[in-house]
């Protein structure tokens, strides 16, 4: 007697990102176990990320090295310049790179902390004198070469923020639990006026730790262990300021990693990201980490990374990404909402050679690689395409004991104009996966003003919408199906994905 | 003889001659010595002669013997209680100059103990204090704070503040205590010096009262004689009464002694200016005869002893 095909609509496939600690089987069909170089696009879909538009022409000053820093400094009178490091230097430019480094200033490691304070930019690296750069100094400065600056080697430090009117400071050659603040609003004054320090190497709550990470959030000042977190209170007045909370337990990794999102701080942990907001409502209770969904995975990397990791927000795009440089991996996680189990809906960007972002005043988002400075656009990377992957968990159709018969895949897939869809699927955990490939139409959306004056003119739809659908054969208990596309200028978006199967016996 | 006498001899007469040889009566000094004389009275008899010499009555004389044994005795014998007063004023004057002593001496020393003291009472609740800021820093997790402003937390300043400026106060009340200590010192110095000079105020007016008995008594062991020589005022106004007239009546006695000389002697003079005229004429006239015979220079003139030449 024939069976009717049992249908299953994968609507908005990968919808919660990946998930590599539930079981597959009894996963939401929702997750992904693979989601590479994807997004969760405005409209909650699985789509391609976009590329890296490099912008650098000349690297010579780069070498072979890649740039491990992108800044921006901007001023208050509208100056704006793009500094980033690498091959042991500091660079300014996008186009062409520009050495900046000051003379009579040896640098041998690349892991600088930049940022912008009172219209001077800061350089902090471990063991090396910072460096100050300000419209009016014009040049990369030694810090003990500005005029008022009073700066000693306890400033040598590895971690620094602008935060409440004053540059702090953390992590010198000897010392990395004392930290330094400046005077108010002089960022290179560290002995007169309201300047002074912590030491908070008798406040760590498990009894010792060093600080990895500052950051400053809702008038409080977070100072990250590599295993606690202290909470300081009244930080606009440092000589007051006082612990709000102390968080065992929770550590930051990388001080890299730390992002604010404006509601929250993100930072990495040994045991995965985590936010600050619930980190202190819940204290160290697992639940709370937001990358609990590639937990294991994460951990393993954190363990297994050798360079400093590079992230950012960028709330155009809602989400964190966080860059492992040496693993070549970028996970990417979308901030807009938490599953119901707590974690954020993330995806890798895999074999990437994104090495360290930042984001502009803009919203737009550099990426440095060995390339030179890029920007976060267009569906290439450095003129190449990617590749897209979906791959769906373990269905089993709501009865694992009865063999499935795949009768066809029919995705519907928005944008890739022209692309090669690969779709997958395979049965019972498989390593044979079976392929069938369909290309998408050809249609160059044209928009009004954009291109109405060109051959675009008449297109007939904004964006192309494929529901090609597939054949497939074979038969098994567990069903993965998945889809593969090069990203060659265009973006992709998968809608839904409809498999069509038939259940045989019960085995 | 010589010649001239002969002649003189021959032509004076005797009368005349006695003009010039015959002594001018003598006057002779009346007598107007002393008279001695006596005065008896009650209280004693004065003899005033050669020697005066005054005895008072049995009574009188047993008056004044007894009151200058009086006087003998309080002038050489100590008042009672004078040596005590002098001990006592000797050891108060001592005890004063010892506080008095010390006034001069650096106030340094005390002003240290004193302090110490002060502080010993405040160091338990400052390091209670500390000990309960440290506490408080330390759970805030700002045990570390170093700052330019206040060089630890503002806290800790405060407490060092407080505790300096208990310090401040403390070293303030010690200099005002060991100040105090100087002038309670000093006054009682100056009290005990007072004493002492009270004391000695005392024994002195003692000596003075005692004195003052001894003279007193000295003065009432003259009191008979006194008496007895104010008795004897008015009898020497009598004697002196008596002594003036004698005086007196000797003085004109003398006085007409002298007068009755003076009239002889006026008489012989007369006498004798007359005799020398009468002598002078003739020897004038003689001289003339003679000198007609003689053309002699001599002048008789020469030989009359009345006549100046």
């Amino acid at each position: 007697m024939a069976q009717p095909l049992q249908t299953i609509n994968l609507i908005a496939p990968a919808f919660k990102g990946i998930n590599t600690e539930d079981s597959p089987l009894a996963q939401d069909a929702s997750f992904a176990e693979v989601a590479d170089n994807a997004i969760i696009d405005r409209r909650g879909r699985l789509a391609s990320r976009k590329g890296n538009a490099v912008a650098t022409t000349d690297k010579t000053v780069l070498g072979t090295d890649y740039l491990h820093n992108i800044h921006e400094f901007y001023d208050s009178a509208g100056n704006e310049i793009i500094f980033s490091t690498g091959n042991n230097k500091i660079m300014t430019g996008t186009t062409t790179l520009v050495d900046a480094t000051p003379g009579s200033y040896t640098i041998t490691a690349n892991d600088w902390k930049i940022f912008n304070f009172n219209d001077h930019v800061y350089f902090f690296q471990r063991g090396y004198e910072p460096l100050v750069y300000s419209n009016s100094l014009g040049a990369v400065t030694k810090m003990s070469s500005v005029s008022g600056a009073s700066v000693t080697s306890a400033q040598y430090a590895n971690e620094a923020i602008a935060a409440y009117g004053r540059v702090w400071c953390v992590g010198n050659a000897s010392d990395d639990n004392t930290v330094y603040w400046s005077d108010l609003l002089i960022g290179h004054d560290f002995s007169g006026g309201s300047s002074g320090s912590i030491d908070v190497s008798k406040a760590w709550p498990n009894g010792f730790d060093k600080v990895v990470a500052l950051a400053a959030h809702n008038g409080l000042l977070i100072i990250f262990g590599e295993n606690n977190t202290l909470v300081y209170a009244n930080a606009e007045s440092p000589a007051s300021m006082e612990i709000r909370d102390a968080i065992p337990g929770v550590g930051c990794v990388d001080r890299k990693s730390v992002q604010n999102i404006g509601t929250d701080l993100l930072f990495l942990t040994q045991t995965g990201l985590r936010s600050l907001g619930r980190t202190i409502q819940e204290k160290s209770l697992p639940i709370t980490d937001l990358s609990r969904n590639i937990k294991q995975e994460i951990i393993a990397n954190v363990l297994a990374k050798t360079d400093p990791v590079s992230s950012v927000y960028s709330p155009e795009n809602y989400f964190y990404l966080l860059c492992f440089p040496d693993l070549n991996l970028v996970y990417c996680f979308d901030v807009r909402g938490l599953l119901e189990n707590g974690a954020y809906r993330v995806t890798r960007w895999p074999s990437v050679n994104f090495k360290s972002f930042a984001r502009d005043r803009n919203g737009d988002i550099y990426i440095g690689t060995t390339s030179g400075v890029g920007t976060y656009e267009n569906f290439l990377d450095a003129g190449s395409p990617y590749r897209f992957r979906y791959y769906s968990p373990g269905l089993t159709f709501g009865d694992p004991s009865k063999i499935k018969m795949l009768k066809k895949i029919r995705p519907t897939i928005i944008g890739g104009n022209n692309s090669d869809i690969h779709l997958k699927w395979s049965y019972d955990f498989s390593a044979l996966i079976n392929t069938g490939t369909f290309r998408t139409s050809a249609s160059i959306p044209g928009f009004y003003g954009q291109s109405e004056y060109n051959v675009a003119e008449f297109s007939e739809e904004g964006t192309v919408i494929s529901r090609t659908g597939i054949n497939t054969t074979g038969y098994g208990t567990v069903v993965s199906v998945g889809l593969e596309a090069d990203i060659n200028g265009y973006s992709l978006s998968l809608q839904e994905m409809n498999v069509l199967a038939l259940a045989g016996k019960t085995i | 003889m010589g010649f001239l006498s002969d002649i003189i001899e021959a032509f004076v007469p005797s009368n005349i001659e006695k003009l010039y040889t015959e002594d001018i009566p003598q006057a002779t000094a009346p007598d107007i010595s002393f008279k001695p004389f006596t005065v008896a009275g009650p209280t004693g008899t004065i003899s005033a002669g050669g020697q005066t010499r005054y005895d008072l009555s049995p009574s009188g004389q047993a008056l004044q013997d007894a009151l200058e044994a009086g006087a003998l005795s309080r002038f050489g014998a100590t008042p009672a209680g004078v040596g005590q007063l002098g001990t006592a004023a000797e050891q108060a004057m001592g005890v004063g100059g010892q506080f008095m002593g010390q006034l001069g001496m650096p106030m340094g020393a005390r002003e240290q103990e004193v302090y110490d003291r002060i502080r010993a009472t405040q160091l338990g609740e400052e390091e209670r204090q500390r000990l309960a800021l440290e506490e408080r820093l330390f759970a805030q997790g700002r045990g570390g704070v170093q700052t330019a402003m206040f060089g630890g937390t503002p806290e800790q300043f405060a407490l060092a503040q407080a505790q300096e400026e208990a310090q401040n106060r403390a070293s303030l009340a010690a200099i005002q205590q060991a100040l105090a200590e100087q002038q309670q010192q000093a006054a009682l110095g100056s009290q005990f010096t007072g004493l002492g000079a009270g004391l000695l105020s005392q024994q002195q007016a003692l000596e003075a009262g005692q004195q003052q008995m001894g003279l007193s008594a000295l003065q009432g062991a003259y009191i008979p004689q006194a008496a007895m020589l104010s008795a004897f005022s008015p009898a020497l106004n009598v004697a002196s009464l008596a002594d003036v007239s004698r005086r007196q009546a000797g003085e004109l006695a003398l006085e007409a002694q002298m007068a009755n000389i003076s009239g002889t002697v006026g008489q012989r003079a007369a006498l004798a200016n007359m005799y020398g005229g009468i002598y002078g004429g003739l020897g004038s006239g003689l001289g003339g005869l003679l000198g007609g015979l003689f053309n002699s220079d001599f002048d008789l003139a020469q030989l009359n002893p009345f006549v100046k030449t």
